[in-house]
């Protein structure tokens, strides 16, 4: 056998790997064997240079006939991962037999994965958003003790909540002489007007992105888009009082 | 009772297949024979290439086109163990009935005249 023939044979074995090894133990020696002889006669009529364009169109030949012999194996058994599960079956007897080794890759994908998925939560316990508060609803309201509360020497509020779902922090964002801001949240579906207190003016409303959504108004009602809350205010003022809606705490 | 197989189901054909089963004709050929027999046979117009021609010979050796026989005891070839096929009852009809779909398609050529009577 010459180099170049060896060349070729070598390219055409390598070739034949396309084919399933099930046609490859069956059929590899005689494929190989008519390869040399056709090889061998091409050099011998047409030349060498031939004979090296005729190993190269067989290999590639080889390469479209065993891809075409694959699919039509996994065509005619109906499932494509034969060769899947047997890998997968080799893994499981070599993770048997090295029993340390899986141990370690057990304990160490274990406590990966445990401290990833620890801090994971610790972060989502930072900066998940409270159960009942809606980030699209979000808006701040300005109320200003007017009347009797204002001459009672009540200048702002400083925390309210209300109810029928209307929650407002109680730590106030601002107060001063324009009043106190609180942001509140989740309003019950269907509540559109905000009826201020009745001794607070409310001088506008925030929305979450800090844009003012109802100017000064005196009206007994103050628009804030898609709520509606009716809070009530405590004449006196006293703290934790309930009115029939919102309940504030004077300074 | 299985029903026996219908020969039109299988047609058309794929061109290696034919090539196949007509270089066997009622011989018994091993894979380099066959090839050799299609080459000279058509007088080195049609060649098979060893890739083509076992993945052609797997197939229909599963469509009962062909069957394997064990190789004789003349067979002294010095290399691997070669296996011989012959074709099958079922592969000469289905052969049959390819080439008559082959020849309709030639008397519609012969009509408008694209093949002449030398190619023919």
């Amino acid at each position: 056998m010459s180099a170049r023939q060896g060349l070729g044979t070598l390219l055409y074995s390598c070739a034949l790997r396309a084919f399933p090894s099930s046609h490859r133990a069956e059929f590899r020696p005689e494929m190989v064997e008519s390869f040399e002889h056709a090889l061998a006669a091409h050099r011998l009529e047409r030349g060498r240079l031939r004979a090296a364009g005729f190993a190269v169109a067989a290999s590639l030949d080889a390469v479209v006939a065993g891809w075409g012999e694959r699919r039509r194996r996994v065509a005619r058994t109906g499932h494509a991962f034969t060769g899947f599960g047997r890998d997968l079956r080799h893994a499981a007897r070599a993770l048997a037999q090295a029993r340390t080794f899986s141990a370690v890759c057990v304990i160490s994908l274990g406590l990966g994965l445990g401290a990833v998925f620890a801090i994971w939560m610790f972060t989502s316990s930072l900066t998940a958003i409270p159960q009942g508060i809606q980030p699209d609803r979000l808006v701040e309201i300005v109320i200003q003790p007017q009347g009797p509360l204002r001459a009672a020497g009540v200048t702002a509020v400083t925390a309210a909540r209300a109810t029928a779902g209307l929650h407002i922090s109680p730590q106030p964002r601002l107060h001063g002489q324009q009043g106190t801001i609180v942001p509140c949240a989740g309003y019950t579906r269907g509540c559109r007007v905000l009826r201020h207190p009745r001794h607070a003016t409310p001088q506008w409303t925030r929305d979450h992105r800090g844009r003012r959504r109802g100017q000064r108004s005196r009206c007994r009602h103050l628009r804030v888009p898609r709520t509606r809350a009716v809070p009530g205010w405590d004449r006196a003022g006293r703290a934790g009082a309930r009115a029939d809606g919102l309940v504030g705490t004077p300074i | 009772m299985a029903t026996s197989p219908d020969p039109t189901d299988l047609i058309p054909l794929k061109h290696a297949t034919y090539q196949v089963l007509l270089a066997l004709a009622d011989d018994q050929l091993h894979g380099y024979a066959i090839m050799q027999a299609l080459t000279r046979m058509t007088g080195g117009r049609e060649t098979i290439l060893p890739g083509t021609l076992y993945a052609a010979l797997a197939r229909m050796a599963d469509e009962g086109l062909v069957e394997k026989i064990p190789a004789p005891d003349t067979e002294a070839s010095g290399g691997p163990k070669r296996r011989y096929y012959q074709r099958t009852p079922f592969g000469c009809d289905v052969a049959r009935a390819e080439s008559e779909r082959l020849r309709l398609l030639l008397d519609v050529a012969h009509s408008q005249n694209i093949v002449t009577e030398r190619s023919k």
